[in-house]
């Protein structure tokens, strides 16, 4: 009797030590419902189709909202001021990171990462992830949203019309400039850049002041509008849109200006690498196996240039309810898995593991991932300030290259202008 | 009388002081719905709210007034609010005279043609702002398309900052010509015809019956057609937010649009609160004029 019974409790602790941990509960938010609000983007198109799997896997329910970029930061703003039932999920992007922060909207990720209950430690790899792209998402030494996307400011060119033309890749801004006035005509424009001035025009500008050797405004919060640099910088963007850019460029958003390149009506864009996915669709684009990748021209001969980056996340809700079920599909969109999968389907994402995955390499021209991965190793993201009143100064600075394009004469003096507002903005 | 109308007033119901109870429903509603959105308006503009502070609001006195009146950025704004609706209102008056004028004369296909012009007022402004931009297009826009035939090059409409303004009062115009239509023609139709016949029979011409009879008899509703489209003008946002959204520069940044950049893009609510009551004292100011003008006798 008592040897049966030192058997059984020898292999009940055997059982208990050799039976592996479970591991995560996918299941432990089962039957929760989630709001969550999304910007009409290619990461949002590559993760609708997937989003059954998750509620599959964990019985959670997910009301997705998808929303052009402007509607949706008016929207977000909106939402968390009157606070009824505001997203439990949502993007972020650099600038909202710091504005959120500052309204007390965005929850700290830190403590649900390093928590074994809510995260599956090993298979998530959070190691994996670009530690700039960690960064980006960090904002007084809290990590509030994770990456979602990895892109690096790069040229786009075609590579068909320089073959056609003789013209060679351009080291220098004013090659760039010669080569788009060069292939600029009726049908083609020179160059398509973004404009309109409620679109982030801000980004790609940023690239060519921090190119040129300046900053909107420097780390010690100086603003360098009216820096000769800048101006210089501001000059060239311009000067591209006026002389070699399409008709209605003063309207052009990110995505009027991806679209024409996409239909071949625009033979340069210097923006986002995230749209090479996009432009190398043989379903979608016109223009697919002719694009040319470069990294961003320099000021002058010799130098180097300053791209800037960007990495979209996603965050949660610091008033939401459903903070451990809103975390697990923030670890799900973000995993591994998925990341290369939907990176797949665009040709970068922010883990390294997905410039190592041979299908990706495989799919996308070797040109087009070496240039992204050369530009991520030189890119700048305090080409943009991380603060609140970014979405206020940059209007000014949009006014301005708006009134730069019309009145090029008076370039100084629009600069001036914003400089003063700019200045006013961040004394306040 | 009928019966029950005898039993309300043997019961004194008509009498005088009563009149508030039975109005009080109606103005309690209106209160809540206008008065108290207003009051909130008015204390926010003394604060300096922003919508990404999540620090209570302070007091600061005046010192948004003082800022929007020293702002570069609200005059030109309330410059562009008046060109926008001195030229599109009095495009819409001319253009809806001269139409209810027209559809005094019977003639075929009249009910049709009135249906289609009714069309631009009654379809959801955001579709028509929407199509507009389509249609404005410069590289594929349906009217530069037709300039071509003409070998008139693509102009960039809504891009240009000389022919935005034009262009969004255009479409403006297209949409609100046919209120001022209807309006007129009502009135038109409830003018007396003796003073017109008389006129014939004395021998005057087009114009001085045009001048010396119908324009007077038509001065009310003339009045009421013009102080509709101003104050709508003023207040005019969709339109100008899809096609353009204030630019390109400032040059279709009304009022309007200026007061929702700076309280939804730059989150300065306290600041965006003094510019409305701006605009709403600088509306009820036109409005006054007009009235007073007008004779409306109110």
């Amino acid at each position: 009797m008592k040897r049966t019974l030192v058997v059984i409790s020898c292999l009940l602790l055997v059982v208990t030590i050799v039976t592996p941990s479970m591991g995560l509960d996918w299941k432990q938010a089962e039957g929760t419902k989630l709001r969550i609000m999304f910007v009409q983007h290619w990461f949002t198109d590559a993760l609708k189709p997937l989003l059954p799997d998750f509620e599959e896997m964990t019985g959670i329910k997910v009301q997705l909202e998808v929303l052009t970029e402007s509607e949706y930061w008016n929207k977000m703003i909106v939402e968390f001021n009157s606070g009824a039932n505001p997203p439990d999920a949502f993007m972020l992007n650099y600038v909202t990171v710091a504005q959120y922060e500052a309204g007390g909207w965005v929850e700290p990720l830190g403590d649900y990462i390093s928590n074994p209950d809510l995260t599956d430690i090993e298979g998530y790899d959070f190691n994996d992830f670009f530690p700039a792209a960690i960064d980006f998402g960090t904002f007084k030494e809290k990590l509030y949203g994770l990456p979602i996307t990895g892109e690096w400011q790069i040229l786009f060119y075609r590579k068909d019309l320089y073959e056609e033309k003789g013209l060679a890749v351009p080291k220098t801004m004013d090659e760039l400039y010669k080569n788009a006035v060069a292939i600029h005509s009726d049908k083609v424009a020179g160059i398509a850049n973004r404009a309109h001035r409620t679109s982030a025009a801000w980004w790609p500008w940023a690239g060519f002041a921090r190119t040129y050797g300046g900053y909107w405004v420097s780390p010690e919060g100086k603003v360098g509008l009216t820096d000769p640099n800048v101006v210089e910088a501001t000059e060239m963007y311009v000067k591209l849109l006026r002389d070699a850019g399409p008709k209605g460029i003063l309207n052009y958003t990110w995505y009027e200006a991806s679209q024409d390149f996409q239909q071949g009506r625009a033979a340069h864009f210097i923006d986002s690498s995230g749209f090479l996915g996009g432009f190398e669709d043989p379903e979608n684009s016109a223009v697919a196996g002719k694009v040319g990748y470069a990294l961003m021209p320099a000021a002058k001969e010799g130098s180097s240039p300053v791209p800037n980056v960007n990495h979209w996340m996603l965050g949660m809700g610091a008033q939401s309810k459903k903070k451990e079920a809103a975390y697990l599909f923030l670890q799900w969109a973000t995993s591994k898995e998925n990341t290369i999968t939907i990176a797949r389907n665009v040709g970068s994402g922010a883990r390294a593991s997905v410039f190592e995955d041979a299908e990706l390499l495989s799919k996308y021209p070797a040109q087009a991932i070496e240039v992204s991965l050369a530009s991520a190793a030189i890119a700048d993201k305090l080409a943009l300030p991380q603060i609140v009143e970014l979405g206020e100064i940059g209007q000014y600075l949009a006014i301005a290259i708006n009134e730069v394009f019309a009145d090029e004469a008076n370039t100084m003096k629009f600069l001036e202008e914003a400089q003063a507002q700019t200045e006013k903005a961040l004394s306040e | 009388m009928s019966r029950s109308v005898h039993k309300s007033k043997r019961l004194g119901l008509y009498e005088k002081k009563y009149a508030y109870f039975y109005i009080l429903p109606g103005v309690v509603v209106l209160a809540l719905i206008t008065l108290a959105p207003f009051i909130y308006d008015v204390i926010l503009s003394f604060t300096n709210k922003s919508l990404v502070s999540a620090k209570a609001p302070v007091f600061i006195g005046l010192a948004n007034y003082k800022d929007v009146v020293t702002s570069k950025y609200f005059w030109i704004a309330l410059l562009k609010t008046l060109q926008y609706a001195f030229f599109a209102v009095l495009i819409e008056m001319i253009l809806g005279f001269i139409l209810a004028l027209l559809f005094q004369v019977e003639f075929r296909g009249k009910i049709i043609i009135r249906s289609l012009l009714l069309l631009p007022m009654v379809a959801t402004p955001i579709a028509i702002s929407l199509l507009w931009k389509i249609m404005y297009n410069a590289d594929s826009g349906v009217i530069n398309y037709l300039l071509g035939f003409f070998h008139i090059p693509g102009i960039a409409w809504l891009a240009v900052e000389k022919t935005a303004m034009f262009s969004v009062v255009l479409v403006d115009v297209w949409q609100w010509t046919p209120f001022v239509f209807i309006i007129l023609s009502a009135g038109l139709y409830s003018l007396p015809e003796e003073p017109f016949e008389a006129a014939v029979v004395d021998g005057a011409s087009l114009w001085q019956m045009l001048r010396y009879i119908l324009f007077p008899l038509l001065k009310p509703i003339l009045t009421i057609a013009l102080l509709f489209r101003m104050v709508d003008s003023f207040k005019a946002f969709d339109l100008i937010y899809v096609l353009t959204g204030g630019g390109p520069g400032v040059s279709t940044e009304t009022l309007n649009i200026h007061i929702f950049l700076n309280g939804f893009k730059y989150l300065k609510m306290g600041y965006a609160a003094a510019l409305s009551i701006f605009l709403i004292f600088f509306t009820l100011l036109i409005s006054n004029f007009i009235v007073k003008k007008g004779g409306l006798g109110l």
